[in-house]
């Protein structure tokens, strides 16, 4: 396999795990925000 | 008070009765896994040799996927009210799961009946080594009703049951369907089909323990 | 004072998301700083990500068991919040080790997915826990969803020893081509450090993760439990007296 194209595959890797775990770290921070915030306004 | 076999025994004849009635399963989850093994032909072509080799595993695809319908029937579920009546009566939790298990059994084993004789004729099964059959139905059909019942257990109420139930039971059915298919394999290769008999009668096992230990728990739980 | 006010009052800690944060920069640059494999190459480098996630998967999932046996022990609902943050995490990094997997797949074996008998049960691990995931969202009560989601959390894992086993087995009677078996991979040092490093990362990551979603977990309880305790109009607000003196 070419020196290139493994690379690319070893993007496509860690473009792929690093999104997922951006996109799960937000929607958790982003969760408890909100949650926070019903909290604030019905207490 | 009545013994826990009794006890056991007038639960499945309630739902026996129920279902007698009402014919859900012999009118609709049947002739829904018949039309699923009709389906299959049409989708991946109707060479003859193909269709006997993969006519076992389908039809144990469709007793495992379509069965859970057997274990979330309406006639099985309750109401409020109806649970709560049941928990009043003093019936032991365990004979309750035991009772439904029973019934759910019985029409297991029909269903699988009814769908062996329909995998035969369409798929042109041969029935060297069908010997064993008689003992993988009653043991599949064991642990799926066990399994069914105790997944409607956990699940209990709500509009989402329907589907939520064939979720939970599918993937936790998986040593039952590699058993099923594999006892038959192995016999028909000359080889030994006890290791899997064993694993589903283990399997078995386990789920009438887990669902006599959660008996109690879920019966408080409304 | 109430529980409710208690959480809203701690301060929320910013340590775990900063944690996170090191913890996948000090992964990445291990995995891109130690040399290519010499039969693999450059594709060596999706090890440093797969195996810490495949790792965390199970983790998580044990967590969950130990976590769910307690609650049904202790009926304590911290620990129902524990099972069911671990899931959650869990199910996201068995998504990522099965991801991650088939990328590695393609360009070593030519294919996306074998029958390998630890690919199988990952994946359906991944689906025991998307059930217990979905079982909780069906009721709002939360002694009645904790009890059940427990008694699902301790069944899977009785199950998943038999689901694993049987799985073993069928795959022993059907070995794949030998030409889509995985080449064993001779580590050196630096790699097996690197692999270390990535794994210890990840599973501070996982700790961190467990932190916060365990927070947010707790918020949510409370917001239910304020929802079903709230004052509510016995008749509701379609229901308002009559105007007796109009027309008199």
């Amino acid at each position: 396999m070419e020196f290139a194209d493994q690379w690319n595959w070893v993007f496509l890797a860690y473009a792929f795990c690093y999104t997922v775990l951006v996109t799960y770290v937000v929607s958790i921070a982003a969760r408890i925000s909100r949650s926070r915030k019903r909290l604030g306004e019905e207490s | 008070m009545i013994g826990f076999g009794s006890q056991a025994a007038l639960i499945a004849r309630r739902d026996i009765l129920r279902e007698r009635r009402s014919g859900e399963v012999l009118w609709v989850t049947l002739p829904f896994g018949a039309i699923a093994l009709l389906l299959v032909p049409l989708a991946v072509g109707t060479d003859a040799p193909m269709l006997r080799q993969i006519g076992p595993g389908i039809f144990w695809v469709v007793v495992m996927l379509f069965g859970v319908f057997i274990s979330i029937r309406q006639t099985s579920s309750e109401t409020d009210a109806q649970r709560d009546q049941l928990a009043l009566s003093g019936l032991d939790p365990a004979a309750v799961y035991f009772g439904r298990a029973l019934a759910s059994f019985l029409f297991l084993l029909g269903f699988q009946l009814v769908l062996g004789f329909v995998t035969v004729v369409l798929y042109d099964i041969s029935l060297e080594g069908w010997l064993i059959l008689p003992l993988t139905f009653v043991i599949v059909a064991a642990g799926l009703s066990l399994l069914g019942t105790l997944a409607a257990g956990i699940v209990a109420t709500g509009q989402n049951a329907a589907a939520l139930v064939p979720l939970l039971v599918a993937p936790l059915s998986i040593p039952l369907l590699i058993g099923a298919t594999q006892a038959l394999e192995a016999l028909q290769l000359g080889r030994s089909s006890l290791t899997w008999v064993l694993m589903m009668i283990v399997t078995v096992i386990v789920l009438a323990i887990a669902g006599v230990l959660s008996a109690q728990p879920l019966q408080e739980t409304r | 004072m109430t529980p409710r006010e208690q959480t809203i009052e701690r301060p929320t800690s910013v340590w775990p998301w900063i944690t996170m944060g090191v913890a996948g920069t000090v992964t990445f640059i291990a995995s891109m700083a130690v040399g290519p494999d010499a039969v693999q190459g450059q594709l060596s480098r999706i090890m440093y990500v797969h195996v810490p996630a495949a790792w965390l998967a199970y983790l998580a999932f044990f967590v969950t068991m130990a976590a769910s046996a307690m609650y049904l022990w202790r009926k304590d609902l911290a620990w129902d919040r524990r099972a069911a943050s671990s899931a959650e995490i869990g199910v996201v990094f068995t998504g990522l080790a099965i991801g991650l997997g088939m990328i590695w797949a393609k360009p070593t074996w030519g294919v996306w997915w074998t029958w390998d008998a630890r690919l199988t049960l990952t994946a359906i691990m991944f689906f025991v826990y998307l059930g217990y995931l979905a079982l909780r969202r069906t009721t709002t009560d939360l002694n009645a969803r904790a009890k059940r989601s427990a008694i699902l959390g301790v069944l899977a894992v009785v199950q998943v020893p038999l689901v694993h086993f049987s799985v073993v087995w069928w795959r022993t009677l059907h070995q794949p081509p030998t030409l889509l078996k995985p080449e064993p991979i001779d580590m050196d040092t630096s790699m097996l450090v690197t692999l270390g490093i990535a794994v210890v990362s990840f599973t501070v990551m996982y700790v961190a993760m467990m932190f916060k979603r365990i927070e947010l977990a707790r918020l949510e309880d409370e917001i239910t439990e304020m929802q079903q305790t709230a004052d509510v109009p016995i008749a509701g607000e379609a229901v308002t007296a009559p105007a007796l003196e109009r027309g008199a």
